[in-house]
This record gives structure tokens, C-alpha cells and sequence, in this order.
């Protein structure tokens, strides 16, 4: 049995309902997004955040303090976590990751943040912290990941990422190439069983087929009442906005729409795709490299 | 691992034969009634001119004797196949675009056997089987001067009749970019497809049934390894299941028959359908999370550093042929699970493929292709027993 299931997996990729839905085996916790392997302090982490627009801190950090400490999310019980945390600046983030295992002890903790797979040095500073964590490799097909990018960028009424040599922006699928080569680099060097990969299709689509096939792979139940309480994930204390000053912590429509919807999820065609409005990436010779990955996940 | 056969002991044959090198990915091998058959192919460059001997091996003596004189090709470079359908033994030459059948009851006289219109076939993928013999029409490529395997199974009464197509192009999927193994496993033919889009696929057929059969999909989508697993080199039938390596075609492979792959897997298909990863990676799957049952990982646990050359059924084990690093390797297993090293050898230059790997009742024959910097390399054959 593993000691923390880390969860690798670009943003948009289902991570949020899919690692939810592992999270709610009885023998395992899951986290929101935490955000810790950003830095290798709590007040790295905090001046991470407070440089892109959260001075608050990681609001899944603050959502999981307040509820292992008080056992309910509200204002307070945030900012009393925050409090805390602020008095814990000089900690490591591995001894912070500790003292939440050993809260949630004896479940297993279930990491998801999108963040750590965006540089090889978070990925690898996860796996410093956690040699023997088990590593999840979770993906989506490139044209739906792109298009969820997109409706994140326009729902969050922010701009998308400026190529700094051209000005133009960066297509949202590059960086689920990089974020996807990343891991794969990463995982390449693990020794075998440690690291298995997921189609995120496939969860949603049967996950009575799927998610016990994950808690096999990771030495935990695979009963049937294990696994149904897995296709609940809107019964998480995270499956919700949170209280302010933390709403977030799990991607937002999720929070809003926490309920696994019955049947199966459509792959686009990436050939489509690059026929139409991502042929520049044909144009630029990008085309090969990301039918090439993309082929090698199970997608056309 | 004691050496029967090399480029001296080739000399020893003729005065003749010494004078030319030996073109040895165009040579074959192959067992006819208990013997050893090679069918070495010269290259004389002065006279231009592809010419060749049939040897065979005596295994009691050691020995190889001349039998038959291989015909005059033209002065273009020439290959050979050598195969045993039903009672005979047939020899295919091929040259530019010339391509001859000869066929022998007796492994000493050969004749010439007339092929039909479009009947060239692929000798070294012939499987016979419910008295048909199966295997892959070949046609000349004019652009790269060679003859090429068209992607569908066709079947015979004998090898000079009028094939018919038992399958549809791909096994109608046009994403199947070749038929990669075929293999009889009890009374059914089994097919494996190249697949550079979504991995290789296994379909049966009942052969016994009308043309053209009815194809059952087996496996798909390289056992959910996808593009890792984009083609299978080898199928080997041991202790009543259906075994094969799959993986990466390497970049220097050139001939189909003996593919070398990268990231190699191990998998083992039971009559039902099912399957199992001896060899590889875990993965999820329709059929369940799958754990290999060896405990190793690709390439005997060294998948980016292994390459497979082959994989044969011999005696009561399972060999595979594998190079590390330019270092050759044979290893056995009794049961597919439980591997050891069954040699140490090192050769004079790196081992670049398999071209050979037959199992004899004198033992276990293999013709590795050895890298060189001539064009026609000594030829190197082995005994492992």
C-alpha cells in the first residue's frame, strides 16, 4: 500500500472530478489542490501565490486546514488555517505534507495539483518529498483539454498566455503537450508499478470497470461498496465552493456541477481539429510531434 | 553456445564459394525432414552476376555439403526464403523484379513451379493449415526496387494455384498498415496487424470455413499500450498458449520476417481470448488491470536499453533473442514467467537483428545478423543445444 497517491495531470484534464472521485475510497482522503510542491517553504508557497493574484495563500491548503482542525469550512475556520499557517511560515512544505498525512492517518492522501506537472522541478520535488508515493498519470484528449482551456480563459475573464518572442497568444494546447511530456519524462524513471497511466474518458465513462482497476493498482479495496462510494464525488467536503476568503481549490465548474453524469464521453477527432482551427499548428510543424503523443495516450 | 557454421568454415565448402562473400540478410534457413537447410547467397561483384549454393547441415558429422546450385539471378541483389509446405521443400529467389519458385521432395533436385497470375507469394509467411496453405501476396514496388507484402491474408490449394483473398485489405481497418505475423495456434489462424495509429490488433479466423473468412478481433489497440505497441515480431505456440513480443519496430529493421523491436513486451493469448502481460508495463484495460507476470517491466525490466531479435519455442522453454547496448542475450524460460540468461556470448561487432531462429532436433539454430562495415558480412550460424 502506498503512502500518498499523487495524481499527475495537466489542467482541464478531469483531474478535479476524477481525483474526487479515487478520494472518496473509505481507505483513502482526498485533497483539493494544494498547491505545496511549488516551493520548499510554506512561505515560498505563499509568495508563489500572492504573486499570481492570491495573496490568501492556496485555498485547497486553507479548505483541508480548516477542516482537519475545526471539522467544518466556514470564514473562520479559514482564516483561523490562515492564521496557522502564517505562524508556520518557516516550515518545509514536506513537513506541512506530513502533518496532514498524519491527519488523515490511516487514510492514504490523494494529491492533485495541476501546477506541480507545469515544471519538471515541481514533479521532481514531489517525488523527493514522496519516493514511495504512487504516481497516477491522468489524461485527456488534446482537442477537449484545449477547448475546457479555452472556456476557463473566458470564464475567468483572463487573458490567455503571450508567446514573449511573437506577442501572439499561446495556444492552450502546447501546454498540454509540454505538461504531458513532463510527466512522461518523469515517470520513464520510476521503477515499474510505480507509475500507471488513466484515460480520463475511461473513468467517466465506466468507472465500475475502471475505478477498481485503480484501487488494485494501489493495494486498497476493490469491493463494490468501495467503489460506489467512489462514484459519489459530490459527497466530498471539497465537491463545493468554499467559504471566503477560499472558494476554490477544485476547478470551479465542478464545484458548481459536482455529480458524476451517466455515460460515455466523447473523444474528439484530432484531425479534425487540425483541420480547422488548430492548423496553424500544421503550419508550424507542431502537428507531428502532438499526433505522435497524442497517438501514444490512445488518442486520434 | 557452440559455433557450426561461420564464414571459414564456410570457405571449406568450395574454392569457389571462396571467392565470393556471403550476402547474409538475403540468405535463409530452414529444417526439411530433420535436416538443416541454408540457402547461402554470393555476391560476385566482378561478374555482377547474384548466384548461391543450397547447403545442409549433417549434424552427426558436423558437416555441410553442397546439394543444389542456386540459379543465376541477374546482376541485381538477389533474396532468398526457404519454407516447408505439406511434404515439400520450397525455395523462393527473388531479384529486381524476377521471382522464382522451386520446389523439392527430396532436398536435392529442384523444379521450377509455375505461378500463377498474381500468385507471388510471401514463402516465409506461409502457414498451412485445413489443407490450404496461407500467407501474404508479395508485389514488386518499382520505386524502392524491392518486393513488398500487401496488407491481406490470401489462401491456396498448393502453391500453384489461384490464390484467393481470405481477408479484406488491413482486415478492414485502413489505419492497419501491414499484416505484421500470421500464425496457425490449433485448428485457427492467427493474424497480427501493424498499427503506427492506435496499435497493433490480433484477429482469428476459422480456416476450415468459406472464403473469405470470418474475422474475430482478439485484441486491440496494442493491448492498450497503443502506439508503444505498435507491431508484433514474433508469435511463438508453447505449452498451449498463444505467445508474443510486441513493441516498437526499430529503425533498422528491413525485413518483416525478422523485426526487431523497441520497448519490448511479453504477452501471453489463451485459446478463450484472454490475455495476460508477462513482460511490460501495468495498464488498465476492458479486461482488467493488468500486472506483468514475469515482475519485469519492458525489455527484461530495461525497456529504453533491450531490443528483442526474436522469440521461439524450443524443447520444453521459451527463448528470446534480445540485445542490451549492442550486447546479445538469449534467455529461457519453462513456464514465460521465470527467465534466466541461457548463454553468454559476445560477437565481433554489434548483434543488429535475428535473422534466423529455428528450433531443430539437434537444437536450438540461431543466425544473427552482426553488424559490419561490409556490405556482405560473414555469415554466422549458431547452435544453441
Amino acid at each position: 500500500m502506498t503512502e500518498l497517491l499523487i495524481i499527475l495531470s495537466p489542467p482541464r484534464s478531469f483531474s478535479s472530478v476524477v481525483s474526487t472521485m479515487i478520494g472518496q475510497h473509505p481507505d483513502l482522503y482526498g485533497f483539493p489542490e494544494l498547491h505545496l510542491f511549488v516551493g520548499e517553504t510554506v512561505e515560498q508557497v505563499m509568495v508563489h501565490h500572492k504573486h499570481r493574484g492570491r495573496p490568501q495563500g492556496p485555498p485547497g491548503l486553507l479548505r483541508t486546514l480548516a477542516d482537519l482542525h475545526d471539522g467544518v469550512q466556514t470564514t473562520d475556520t479559514v482564516l483561523k488555517a490562515r492564521t496557522w499557517l502564517d505562524e508556520r511560515s518557516q516550515w518545509s512544505t514536506k513537513k506541512l505534507y506530513d502533518y496532514l498525512l498524519e491527519k488523515i492517518h490511516p487514510k492514504i492522501g490523494v494529491e492533485k495539483s495541476p501546477v506541480t506537472v507545469t515544471t519538471p522541478e515541481f514533479i521532481e520535488r514531489a517525488y523527493r518529498f514522496y519516493p514511495e508515493a504512487s504516481f497516477l498519470h491522468l489524461v485527456r484528449h488534446p482537442v477537449s483539454a484545449r477547448k475546457s482551456m479555452f472556456e476557463f480563459v473566458d470564464r475567468k475573464g483572463k487573458s490567455a498566455k503571450l508567446d514573449p518572442a511573437t506577442g501572439n497568444a499561446i495556444d492552450p494546447v502546447r501546454l498540454w503537450y509540454n505538461t504531458h511530456i513532463n510527466i512522461i519524462n518523469f515517470l520513464n524513471t520510476l521503477p515499474l508499478a510505480q507509475g500507471t497511466r488513466i484515460k480520463g474518458e475511461d473513468v467517466l465513462s465506466d468507472p465500475d470497470l475502471y475505478l477498481p482497476q485503480v484501487s488494485e493498482w494501489m493495494g486498497i479495496r476493490t469491493d463494490k461498496v468501495a467503489t460506489e462510494e467512489m462514484k459519489h464525488p459530490e459527497t466530498s467536503q471539497f465537491a463545493c465552493v468554499g467559504p471566503y476568503p477560499a472558494r476554490g481549490g477544485n476547478d470551479g465548474k465542478f464545484m458548481m456541477s459536482p455529480t458524476l453524469r451517466p455515460g460515455k464521453v466523447k473523444e474528439p477527432s484530432l484531425m479534425d481539429a487540425l483541420e480547422g482551427d488548430m492548423n496553424w499548428a500544421v503550419k508550424e510543424g507542431f502537428a507531428p510531434k502532438l499526433i505522435k503523443l497524442a497517438n501514444q495516450m490512445g488518442y486520434q | 553456445m557452440v559455433s557450426v557454421m561461420t564464414a571459414q568454415a564456410l570457405t571449406e565448402i568450395g574454392p569457389k564459394d571462396l571467392e565470393h562473400p556471403v550476402a547474409q540478410s538475403a540468405s535463409s534457413v530452414t529444417l526439411f525432414q530433420g535436416t538443416l537447410f541454408l540457402a547461402a547467397l554470393y555476391q560476385a561483384p566482378s561478374e555482377g552476376q547474384a548466384c548461391g549454393a543450397l547447403l545442409k547441415y549433417d549434424a552427426a558429422s558436423k558437416t555441410w555439403s553442397s546439394v543444389y546450385a542456386l540459379p543465376e539471378m541477374g546482376g541485381q541483389a538477389a533474396t532468398s526464403s526457404l519454407g516447408v509446405i505439406g511434404d515439400a521443400l520450397y525455395l523462393s529467389l527473388a531479384a529486381g523484379d524476377k521471382f522464382q519458385l522451386l520446389c523439392s521432395h527430396d532436398g536435392a533436385t529442384f523444379t521450377p513451379v509455375p505461378l500463377a497470375e498474381d500468385g507471388v507469394f510471401s514463402l516465409n509467411r506461409a502457414v498451412s493449415l485445413s489443407g490450404k496453405i496461407h500467407s501474404l501476396p508479395l508485389l514488386f514496388d518499382e520505386e524502392s526496387g524491392e518486393w513488398t507484402e500487401l496488407p491481406l491474408i490470401v489462401a491456396a490449394a498448393d502453391t500453384a494455384a489461384v490464390w484467393e483473398e481470405v481477408s479484406t485489405a488491413g482486415l478492414g481497418d485502413v489505419q492497419n498498415d501491414s499484416i505484421a505475423q500470421l500464425s496457425a495456434f490449433g485448428d485457427t489462424l492467427y493474424v497480427a496487424t501493424a498499427n503506427a495509429t492506435r496499435g497493433f490488433q490480433v484477429w482469428k479466423a476459422d480456416p476450415s470455413t468459406e472464403v473469405p473468412y470470418t474475422w474475430t478481433q482478439v485484441l486491440v489497440n496494442g493491448t492498450f499500450k497503443f502506439t508503444a505497441a505498435e507491431t508484433v515480431a514474433n508469435f511463438a505456440d508453447f505449452k498451449g498458449n498463444l505467445y508474443f513480443t510486441s513493441g516498437i519496430p526499430t529503425v533498422s529493421s528491413t525485413k518483416l520476417q525478422s523485426v526487431e523491436i523497441k520497448q519490448p513486451e511479453l504477452i501471453r493469448l489463451y485459446p478463450s481470448g484472454e490475455w495476460d502481460v508477462i513482460m511490460g508495463s501495468p495498464r488498465y484495460s476492458p479486461s482488467g488491470f493488468k500486472i506483468p507476470l514475469s515482475g519485469m517491466g519492458a525489455g527484461f525490466d530495461t525497456p529504453f536499453d533491450t531490443t528483442f531479435l526474436s522469440l521461439v519455442a524450443h524443447g520444453d522453454k521459451l527463448y528470446i533473442a534480445a540485445q542490451n547496448g549492442g550486447e546479445f542475450q538469449l534467455w529461457s524460460s519453462k513456464d514465460a514467467e521465470d527467465w534466466e540468461p541461457a548463454v553468454e556470448t559476445e560477437f565481433e561487432g554489434k548483434v543488429m537483428g535475428m535473422q534466423v531462429a529455428l528450433s531443430t532436433p539437434f537444437g536450438l539454430v540461431l543466425m544473427p545478423a552482426i553488424e559490419q562495415e561490409e556490405e556482405f558480412n560473414s555469415l554466422e550460424l549458431f547452435l544453441c543445444s
